[in-house]
C-alpha cells in the first residue's frame, strides 16, 4: 500500500530507535533458545572445537529410561495439579464473585494473595507442616499410628501443585466473571431458575473459555514446576522433567550436553505448543463472553445461610494452605527443632537470624537479591516502556512482531531460560565477562518477566487517546520527544506498578537462577535451595521469612498505590 | 502565512479509496471548509496535511515548502510542518497545566524564559483564558478546553491552522458563541485555515469558501452563497439545506417552457433545463422553507395537491410532512394547519433541477 519506511529527516532518530528495540528484544528472547537448539544438535559441548552436527543427543535422550520416567511423572503431576487447581480456582471465583459470602472483597484478596508468594516458599511451608516429618504429619502419626497422607508421592505433589496454582486460575476466572453481563443470569433467575441452577446452566457454560484457558495454564505450570518436585520429590527419589534437567547439569562433573540440550528443547517445545494453543483459544474468547463497556459487577446472589458455610470453607482452606504453613515457617525460623513431641518454647533461638547477618553467604544472598531487584526492575520497566511505546505508539511496520516477541517468554520455562543464558554466555565470544555475574541474572530475569511487565503496562498505554500524541507531533515534537514528555509521564502510575511487580518477581526468582549463579553471587532463591539440600531447615526458614517480609512490604505499597491486585501476574 | 495547496491527493486503505483525486487551494488568510458526511474523506485529507496520515499519491504544499510529494517519495514528518491542528477531542495533555500545555510547543522551539511567558500570555488572552493558566485540563469545561486547544496551536504562529470538527463536542448554545469568536479570531489573525465539519450551518457561517466532499471526492467548491443557491448535484442540495428531492420525467412544452412530471402525473414548471447531459429522468429539489402551504385557494400554477400526514411543533414554526402521491415533501410554515388535504406551492425561482443520469449517485 504505502512505500516502505518513512523518509524521515536524518536528524530524526525514531526509525533507528524502533529498529534497535526490535533487534535487542529479538536477541534477548532468541539467544538462549538458539544456543540450546544448536547444542542439542552437537556431538560435544559448544566450546569443544572437535564437535560435529548430529541427532545423537535426541536418540540418547529418548533412549534414557530415567528421562522417560521423568516425563511420565511430570505429565502425571501436571494432570493432578490441573484438576485440583481448576476445581479450587473456578469454585472459589464463582463463590466469591457470584454469592453474597461475608467479606467477599477481603476473601478475594486473601485467596489471590499467594500469587505473590514464591512457590518455593509455599512448598517449604507445606513441607514443614505436612511433609513426611512435618509437624502435623507427626502429630497424626502419634495419634493414629500413621499419617493418612503421603505428600512425597506424585498424586500428593500434584495436589500441592494444584493448590499453588489455584490463585492464578481464580484470578483469571474472576476477571472473566466480572466482565460477564449480569442480566444473562438475572434473566435465568426471572425465568425461574434457582441460584445453583443459574451457576450450572448459565455461569459455568459462559465461563467455559476461561476454564479451558486455565486448564492449559495450570498444565503448563505443572510441567515446568521445579519447587514442589525439588522439595518433596527429590528426597523421595522421584524424578521429574525439571529435576532431571537440574541433576543432569549440576549433579555431574561432565554433563552430557547433547542430552541436556535435547531435553531442554523438548520441554520448551511441549510448553510452547500448549501456550500457543492457549493463546489461540483466548483469541476467540470474545465470541463466548459478553463484554459490555460499562458493565458493573453484578449484585451477588443471596444464598441464605449457605453464605456462612462458604465463609467457613474459605476460612478453613486459607488456614490450612496459607496461614498455618507461613506461620510454621516463621515459628521454624525461631526454634531449633519443631516437633509436636516437645514444646517449642524450650528450643527458642535467634541463631538462625544471627546466621543471616553473620555468615557471608546469607548476607551476600540478601544483598544480591536486593541489588538485582532494585536495578533489574528499573531495567525491565525501562525496556518495557520503550517496547510498549514502539508497539502501540509508532508507525513501525514490525510493531506486531515486536509484541509477539515480547509475549513469547511465557512459553519458555524458567529452567530453560537459565540453561540457555548459561550456554550463551559460555559460548558466544565476548559474553564470557558476564559469566557468574549479577548482570546475567538481571538479563535472564528481565527476559522472563517481559510478558508480565508488558501486560501490566500495555492497558494504560492503550487508554491514552491517539490524539494526545498526534497533537504533540503536530505542535513540533519528534516521536522520541513525544514519548518522553507526553506518553511516559501520563503512563507513570502503570510504570510504577510495573516496577513493583517486577521487583517482587525478581526477589522470588530461583528457577532460572540455579544455572546462572556462581559462588559469591548467590541470591536468596539459590541459597535457599543449596542450604535446603544440606538439610539446614532453620536458616532456610529464616531466609523465607525475610523474602516474605520484602514481598509483603512491596505488596502493601502496590495496594496503597490504589491499583490493588494487578490482573497480569501469574504464578511461576 | 502562506497558501496551502493540495494537488491530486489520493489515499487508499487496502481496496477502499478514502480520498480520490482531491485538489484545492486555500489562499493566504482564507478559511476554506471541507464539508461532508462522515466517511467522505474530509478528515483523512486534513490528517494528510498535518502529516499524521500518509497519502497514497498526490502533492501537498504550503507556501514554498513541499509537505508531501508522491512522485519524489517525500513525506515530511508532522513535527516539521509547523501546522496548527485542533482536534475534535481537544487532546490537551492531562498531566500539564493550561500554561504548560500552551508553553510546550514553545519549549520545542527553544523559546524560553520571559519571551515564552509573554507568548503564552498573548495566546491565552486571544482566547480569554489567562485566568485559568494554572488549572489542569480536567478542571475546565468543554468550551474552555476547546479554547486552550486553540491557544496551544496559535502560540507558535503556525503557517496553516487545521480544525477538525472543533465545535462538535460543545452544546448547541455554546457552539453558536464559539463559532462567532472563532470567525472573529481567524479574521483578525489572517491565518490560512482549513476547517473540517459535517455541520452545514457551521460551514455556511464561517467559510470564505466551501468544498463539499462525498465518497472521497470534492463534488463542489465555491462560496457559501454559491453552494447554497446553486448546488451542483442533488446530493449537495440535500446535504446543504435539506432539500426535498422529487423524481420525475422532463416535459418540453410547445411554448418552449420546461417542466417536470412527477410520479403521480402532477407537473411543476421549471425556469430552464438543468445543465449537463439531458436524460430520461430528472430530480426536482426544493428546500422545506420555500414550500408554501395553504389549505385552500388557487390550484393553478406550480401547485401540488397533497395531504399533510404529520405535523411537528418546533416553537417558531411548524414542520409538515406532506404526502404527494408516493412521494414525501417536507415543508415548514409559521402557520398551524390541520392534517389532511392541502395545496403546496413550489415557487419556480426556488425550484432546482438535476438530470438523473447517475444511478449510483449517493443518497442521504
Amino acid at each position: 500500500m504505502v512505500a516502505a519506511g518513512a523518509e524521515a529527516s536524518p536528524r530524526d532518530p525514531a526509525p533507528a530507535i524502533h529498529g534497535a528495540v526490535l533487534v535487542f528484544t529479538a536477541l534477548l528472547v532468541a539467544a538462549p533458545i538458539v544456543v540450546i537448539a544448536i547444542q542439542s544438535l552437537q556431538s560435544a559441548p559448544l566450546y569443544d572445537a572437535a564437535r560435529t552436527w548430529t541427532l545423537d543427543g535426541y536418540f540418547r535422550l529418548f533412549g534414557h529410561a530415567e528421562f522417560r520416567e521423568a516425563v511420565a511423572n511430570s505429565l502425571y503431576l501436571a494432570a493432578v495439579a490441573t484438576v485440583v487447581a481448576t476445581i479450587v480456582g473456578v469454585a472459589s471465583a464463582v463463590a466469591i464473585v457470584r454469592f453474597d459470602v461475608p467479606g467477599r472483597s477481603w476473601l478475594e484478596g486473601a485467596m489471590l494473595g499467594p500469587i505473590y508468594i514464591s512457590q518455593l516458599v509455599l512448598a517449604l511451608g507445606w513441607y514443614v507442616l505436612y511433609g513426611p516429618a512435618g509437624y502435623v504429619s507427626l502429630f497424626f502419626q502419634q495419634w493414629l499410628g500413621e499419617t493418612p497422607w503421603n505428600l512425597a508421592s506424585i498424586p500428593g505433589m500434584g495436589v500441592l501443585g494444584g493448590l499453588a496454582m489455584a490463585p492464578a486460575v481464580m484470578l483469571f476466572c474472576t476477571s472473566s466473571l466480572s466482565l460477564m453481563d449480569a442480566s444473562l443470569e438475572d434473566a435465568a433467575r426471572s425465568a425461574g431458575a434457582s441460584p445453583l441452577r443459574v451457576v450450572r446452566s448459565v455461569t459455568l457454560p459462559l465461563l467455559r473459555p476461561a476454564i479451558i484457558y486455565s486448564v492449559l495454564l495450570t498444565f503448563v505450570g505443572g510441567l515446568e514446576m521445579l519447587s514442589i518436585p525439588l522439595v518433596f520429590g527429590w528426597p523421595a527419589g522421584l524424578e521429574f522433567f525439571t529435576t532431571f534437567l537440574l541433576r543432569e547439569t549440576m549433579g555431574r562433573a561432565e554433563p552430557d550436553y547433547g542430552v541436556l540440550g535435547a531435553a531442554a528443547l523438548a520441554l520448551l517445545a511441549l510448553v510452547a505448543t500448549l501456550v500457543l494453543l492457549q493463546q489461540k483459544l483466548l483469541a476467540h474468547r470474545q465470541r463466548f463472553v459478553t463484554v459490555r463497556g460499562k458493565s458493573q459487577r453484578p449484585k451477588p446472589i443471596d444464598v441464605g445461610p449457605w453464605r456462612w458455610v462458604l465463609f467457613g470453607a474459605f476460612g478453613v482452606y486459607l488456614t490450612f494452605t496459607v496461614v498455618l504453613p507461613m506461620a510454621a515457617l516463621v515459628v521454624r525460623s525461631f526454634v531449633v527443632y519443631l516437633t509436636p513431641l516437645l514444646s517449642p518454647w524450650q528450643f527458642l533461638t535467634l541463631d538462625h537470624y544471627r546466621t543471616m547477618v553473620e555468615q557471608d553467604i546469607f548476607v551476600r544472598s540478601i544483598l544480591n537479591s536486593l541489588v538485582i531487584a532494585t536495578i533489574g526492575a528499573a531495567v525491565c520497566t525501562a525496556l518495557i516502556a520503550l517496547i510498549t511505546a514502539v508497539v502501540q505508539r509508532s508507525e513501525f511496520r514490525y510493531a506486531r512482531h515486536l509484541e509477539m516477541l515480547t509475549m513469547f517468554p511465557r512459553a519458555i520455562p524458567g529452567m530453560v531460560v537459565g540453561i540457555g543464558f548459561l550456554w550463551a554466555v559460555l559460548w558466544i565470544p565476548g559474553l564470557s565477562i558476564l559469566h557468574g555475574t549479577l548482570a546475567i541474572m538481571v538479563i535472564a530475569f528481565t527476559m522472563r518477566d517481559l510478558p508480565t511487565a508488558y501486560a501490566t503496562v500495555a492497558p494504560s498505554f492503550l487508554q491514552i487517546g491517539k490524539e494526545i500524541d498526534q497533537s504533540a507531533r503536530v505542535s513540533g515534537a519528534s516521536w522520541w520527544r513525544t514519548m518522553r514528555s507526553i506518553v511516559v509521564p501520563i503512563a507513570r502510575p502503570a510504570l510504577i506498578a510495573c516496577y513493583l511487580i517486577v521487583f517482587i518477581s525478581f526477589i522470588k526468582e530461583y528457577a532460572s537462577a540455579v544455572f546462572l549463579y556462581a559462588p559469591g553471587n548467590e541470591i536468596i532463591g539459590t541459597t535457599m535451595l543449596s542450604v535446603w539440600a544440606k538439610g539446614d531447615v532453620g536458616p532456610v526458614a529464616a531466609l523465607s521469612v525475610i523474602q516474605l517480609a520484602f514481598t509483603l512490604a512491596l505488596v502493601a505499597i502496590l495496594a496503597w498505590l490504589g491499583r490493588g491486585l494487578p490482573r497480569a501476574v501469574e504464578g511461576d | 502565512m502562506a497558501e496551502l495547496s493540495v494537488t491530486r491527493l489520493t489515499r487508499d486503505y487496502g481496496k477502499v479509496r478514502a480520498v480520490d483525486d482531491v485538489s484545492f487551494t486555500v489562499a493566504d488568510g482564507e478559511l476554506l471548509t471541507l464539508l461532508g458526511p462522515s466517511g467522505c474523506g474530509k478528515s483523512t485529507t486534513l490528517f494528510s496535511i498535518a502529516g499524521l496520515d500518509r497519502p497514497t499519491g498526490g502533492q501537498i504544499r504550503v507556501g514554498n515548502t513541499v509537505f508531501y510529494d508522491s512522485a519524489r517519495g517525500l513525506h515530511l514528518p508532522p513535527e516539521r510542518r509547523n501546522c496548527g491542528l485542533v482536534f475534535q477531542s481537544y487532546a490537551l495533555w492531562p498531566h500539564m497545566t493550561v500554561a504548560a500545555n500552551v508553553g510546550f510547543p514553545l519549549k520545542l522551539r527553544k523559546v524560553e524564559g520571559a519571551a515564552a511567558r509573554q507568548k503564552v500570555d498573548w495566546a491565552l488572552s486571544m482566547v480569554e483564558m489567562q485566568a485559568y493558566a494554572a488549572r489542569y485540563p480536567h478542571e475546565l469545561s468543554g468550551g474552555q478546553q476547546q479554547r486552550v486547544a486553540l491557544a496551544r496551536t496559535l502560540v507558535y504562529e503556525p503557517q496553516v491552522l487545521l480544525l477538525d470538527e472543533p465545535l462538535s463536542n460543545l452544546d448547541a448554545k455554546l457552539r453558536l458563541r464559539a463559532r462567532g469568536w472563532l470567525r472573529e479570531l481567524q479574521r483578525r489573525l489572517r491565518i490560512t485555515t482549513l476547517y473540517v465539519t459535517h455541520d452545514q450551518d457551521e460551514a455556511l457561517a464561517l467559510s470564505d469558501r466551501i468544498a463539499v466532499m462525498s465518497a472521497g471526492k470534492i463534488v463542489q467548491l465555491g462560496t457559501p452563497r454559491e453552494i447554497y443557491r446553486e448546488p451542483a448535484t442533488p446530493f449537495i442540495a440535500d446535504f446543504v439545506g435539506h432539500s426535498n428531492l422529487l423524481p420525475g420525467v422532463p416535459v418540453r412544452r410547445g411554448d418552449g417552457s420546461f417542466a417536470i412530471r412527477l410520479a403521480d402525473a402532477q407537473t411543476i414548471a421549471l425556469g430552464a433545463e438543468p445543465e449537463g447531459t439531458p436524460g430520461e429522468r430528472l430530480q426536482l429539489a426544493i428546500r422545506p422553507e420555500h414550500v408554501a402551504l395553504r389549505a385552500s385557494g388557487d390550484a393553478a400554477g406550480n401547485v401540488l395537491r397533497g395531504r399533510i400526514v404529520q405535523r411537528d411543533f418546533l416553537g417558531t414554526r411548524f414542520e409538515y410532512v406532506v404526502a404527494v402521491g408516493e412521494a414525501v415533501l417536507r415543508a415548514t410554515s409559521p402557520e398551524e394547519l390541520e392534517l389532511g388535504e392541502i395545496l403546496a406551492e413550489l415557487p419556480m425561482r426556488h425550484c432546482m433541477s438535476f438530470w438523473d443520469n447517475d444511478k449510483h449517485a449517493p443518497k442521504h
